[in-house]
């Protein structure tokens, strides 16, 4: 999900990070779903952090980039994922019900995608799909992994262990 | 035309369903994917845990191995790329042999239980230095489509951005069982290097334990 954020809009930079352990003692759960056991954790389940782009062609000096991350269920029938990127015309909104991760294995549920233009004050749905061949595999996790070895085939930009290294790195200052 | 010879790293028989075998097979055993890829190994944690995978999810490949032990596949000179989705802190010590025979490493991420072991596979890639990591959650169109409006100056410059998520697992209260070391910073798999950094997968509870690949 920060990946996916670093990903469109550059790496984030001078990062502050607070966070929590709001459920210290987490229950866990067998198959029927049943509590066998009680355990004390020492990973946050509240995550709030803000940093800045790099200066880029694409955005302002200094722009600020903010995360709210919580663990678990959002409010009850509220989206699990809202994200807006805004700008000097205009802003983008994309919205999932059901997940943060709209490249995986789970339905994402409703779903919104728009671009509201303040020069016309209009709200604009945007679409984004699959290419025909992907769509032959069911979930989102397939046809996204069948993108990373179709770029390893053409030589394209794939993620790499150096960027990896580098979002490592960046967790681990985020958790300090 | 070449096809690249792929080895799996936790193609598992024994869990309910597979992260690898959800994420990875539908391309390599598709039409498509046939044309340019074709897996030669699997490595689980025993040969007879290889051979049951093959059994289970290659049933009509020809000449996959199966293989116990790391070494042994590094020394396999038909891999040329390896597919990791294992525990997190099973990738160092799984992988390595394979990066330092050269061989491509296509590793899930996260890359590996802290950011020292992750920089240590990154300097084993050997001079062509190829590398993959399972951030594919980039090529989501959605994703995708935001850049390239951003791109293209639809909203002019960006001046700011907010992100707010609730995830990383089902319920605010419970882990299943399977999942015991999302409570332990480090092993290096929780909700937050996992579904914070890159996604929450309802298959994550069948990486399972660190033995069990």
């Amino acid at each position: 999900m920060f990946d996916q954020l670093q990903s469109v809009l550059g790496q984030v930079s001078d990062i502050q990070s607070i966070t929590q352990i709001q459920r210290p003692n987490v229950k866990f759960i067998d198959d029927a779903g049943t509590v066998t056991r009680t355990v004390a954790t020492n990973v946050p389940d509240l995550l709030h952090l803000s940093g800045r782009l790099a200066n880029s062609a694409t955005a302002v000096p200094d722009a600020i980039v903010s995360v709210y991350f919580r663990r678990g269920q959002p409010f009850k029938g509220q989206d699990s994922f809202t994200w807006t990127v805004n700008g000097e015309k205009g802003e983008i909104r994309l919205t999932a019900r059901n997940t943060t991760f709209l490249g995986g294995q789970q339905d994402p549920g409703e779903v919104h995608f728009q671009v509201h233009d303040y020069a016309t004050d209009e709200l604009e749905d945007i679409t984004a799909e699959w290419e025909d061949w992907q769509n032959e595999f069911d979930y989102a996790a397939a046809k996204a992994i069948a993108s990373v070895y179709e770029r390893y085939l053409n030589d394209e930009p794939v993620p790499t262990f150096a960027e990896a290294a580098a979002l490592h790195r960046q967790l681990e200052q985020i958790l300090q | 035309m070449t096809i690249t010879r792929v080895a799996i790293i936790g193609l598992s028989a024994n869990a309910k369903t597979s992260w690898a075998a959800a994420g990875h097979l539908p391309y390599l055993l598709s039409t498509r994917g046939r044309q340019h890829f074709k897996i030669t190994a699997l490595l689980n944690s025993s040969t007879e845990a290889a051979q049951k995978a093959i059994e289970k999810y290659l049933p009509n490949e020809t000449g996959v191995k199966a293989y116990g032990n790391p070494d042994d596949l590094a020394a396999d000179p038909e891999v040329d790329l390896v597919v990791t989705s294992t525990r997190v802190d099973t990738h160092y010590d799984l992988t390595l042999p394979s990066i330092k025979a050269g061989k491509v490493p296509y590793i899930e991420w996260p890359l590996a239980q802290d950011a020292k072991h992750a920089e240590e596979l990154q300097n084993a890639l050997t001079r062509q230095r190829k590398s993959i990591v399972g951030l594919q959650g980039r090529y989501v169109p959605l994703f995708e489509k935001i850049e390239a409006l951003v791109a293209e100056g639809k909203i002019g410059k960006v001046l700011s951005s907010e992100l707010r998520a609730f995830g990383g697992t089902f319920d605010r209260e419970t882990l299943t069982n399977k999942l015991d070391y999302f409570t332990d910073k480090r092993i290096g798999g929780n909700p937050i290097t996992i579904g914070f950094a890159h996604c929450k997968s309802t298959s994550i509870s069948t990486i399972g334990s660190a033995n069990n690949h």
